[in-house]
């Protein structure tokens, strides 16, 4: 008996959690949805079209727009500091970073339209990355040799593998060369380099990633090289095609001969 | 009799070898030149029929083993050559194929009657055939140092590696034109081969082929031939 006892009583706790689990997450939505439904009452394009598909979808309005509640609605600064209420992480790097005077939203899409970095379209997704830091960057040298290099070539034919602007810079964390912190300066650039290439190894991290093809300086070797093959190809082909052009000719003579001699 | 003769010109090794080389060579063409026009419109078509961007890398890496290979089996079958007391000095450039050159000019003009009359290897299948060497050495080495960069920064700088790119991609446009504009001008759309010759795949010429294209070969085989029966 007291077995049967045992077991009625744990069905009974059971069942009473269960319907006080399920209670409580209706609530919760039944709260999200009120508050959602009720500024979907005047702005519902926003939401259907915007929110809802964005990663901030089970984010209440009211955790941004504070005071909205109240209409008319108050004049509100909705900048970066908004953010981090739940990024607190990142908006610290950022606001240490070189980028500390623009907004979350100078990269990423805005809060409404904000969506998942694995998919395509968003903004920072590996495939687009490059060009939204070539709206301000497009014209430095180092964004111009980085879309030369192997690494730029393949990210713009759809390279998922080929490195980014934010895989050796990071993400948010983007510190000058100079700051012993950086990814990128010369005591940590080896480390940077080994997260895709394996081993940190001497000499692989030395010498210049972004720069301009010039007769001196660096890049003399590779401006040298371009001269050299570019003049050996001419040269070669333009020598190969008079050579064939000749040997037509010469056929051409020798048909003319024949009917000649008939 | 003797005009139906057929003459052995390649054996199956070479046959072999040439095989891999142009199927390498065609396959490192169409991905390397998506690679090196990028920014093209058909680049974008060639990504598009290997599905993406890495998988058309990997097939260029394939291919550029495939291509290393057969420089590796033709510098053994080379070796074989010597010991089994085959080797032959016939590729190599002469000072006859200096006078050659001239001598065909002059053919070509109108100021000689007929063309110079080539051993083995005529002086446009010896620049061929060292263009190849020329080529693996630039093309082959600058691969590896890109292929393994990890290891090459151990022993060299890094600017070695970043010419060595740029020499690649130059070196490989030579390569590409040398092949489809002179190559195949000699072996395809020259009034004589056209649509093609076909020792690449038979090995053999006929007598008559033999008497144009290789008339003091076929004068030496003779030779040899009658030196052998007395």
């Amino acid at each position: 008996m007291r077995k049967e006892e045992k077991a009625l009583l744990r069905i009974l706790v059971n069942s009473i959690s269960l319907v006080l689990m399920i209670g409580f997450v209706m609530l919760i939505s039944v709260t999200i949805i009120a508050a959602a439904d009720n500024c979907q009452s005047c702005h519902d394009e926003d939401y259907n079209n915007l929110i809802k598909s964005s990663v901030h979808q089970n984010v209440a309005c009211s955790s941004c727009h504070q005071g909205f509640d109240q209409f008319p609605h108050p004049q509100a600064n909705l900048g970066s500091e908004l953010c981090r209420t739940c990024h607190e992480g990142v908006y610290n790097d950022f606001q240490e970073s070189v980028h500390s005077q623009l907004e979350c939203s100078s990269c990423h899409e805005q809060a409404h339209e904000i969506i998942d970095v694995s998919n395509l379209d968003a903004r920072m997704n590996r495939l687009q990355e490059v060009k939204a830091c070539g709206d301000c960057h497009a014209d430095s040298i180092p964004f111009t040799s980085y879309q030369d290099s192997f690494h730029g070539i393949g990210n713009y034919l759809g390279s998922m593998e080929n490195a980014v602007c934010t895989d050796c810079h990071a993400a948010h964390l983007i510190l000058k060369e100079t700051d012993t912190r950086s990814t990128v300066h010369p005591d940590n650039v080896a480390e940077t380099c080994a997260t895709c290439h394996g081993i940190a190894a001497e000499g692989f991290a030395e010498g210049k990633e972004h720069f301009e093809i010039t007769s001196t300086g660096y890049s003399a070797p590779m401006y040298w090289t371009i001269k050299f093959f570019t003049w050996l190809t001419i040269i070669v082909i333009a020598l190969l095609i008079i050579h064939m052009e000749l040997e037509l000719y010469r056929r051409l003579l020798n048909i003319r001969l024949k009917e000649r001699g008939n | 009799m003797a005009e139906t003769t057929m003459y052995q010109r390649f054996d199956i090794h070479q046959r072999i070898q040439h095989v891999m080389m142009f199927v390498s060579f065609i396959g490192l063409s169409i991905s390397g030149l998506a690679i090196r026009y990028y920014e093209t419109a058909w680049a974008a078509f060639i990504v598009r029929l290997f599905g993406e961007f890495d998988n058309m890398f990997r097939f260029h890496l394939v291919m550029a083993t495939l291509m290393l290979l057969c420089s590796a089996y033709h510098l053994i079958y080379i070796v074989a050559l010597g010991l089994l007391g085959k080797w032959s000095w016939a590729t190599m450039p002469s000072l006859k194929d200096v006078k050659d050159v001239y001598h065909n000019i002059l053919y070509f003009l109108g100021f000689k009657d007929s063309p110079p009359k080539f051993e083995r290897y005529s002086y446009k299948e010896k620049f061929d055939y060292w263009a190849v060497f020329w080529g693996m050495v630039i093309i082959g080495g600058s691969g590896l140092m890109m292929w393994f960069p990890e290891i090459t920064a151990q022993y060299v700088p890094r600017w070695v590696i970043q010419s060595a790119r740029i020499a690649h991609s130059d070196e490989a446009m030579l390569a590409i034109l040398a092949i489809f504009v002179w190559h195949f001008y000699n072996v395809h759309f020259n009034p004589t081969s056209f649509p093609g010759s076909r020792v690449w795949y038979t090995g053999k010429l006929t007598h008559e082929e033999m008497e144009e294209e290789h008339p003091l070969e076929l004068e030496r085989i003779h030779r040899q031939k009658r030196q052998k029966t007395k």
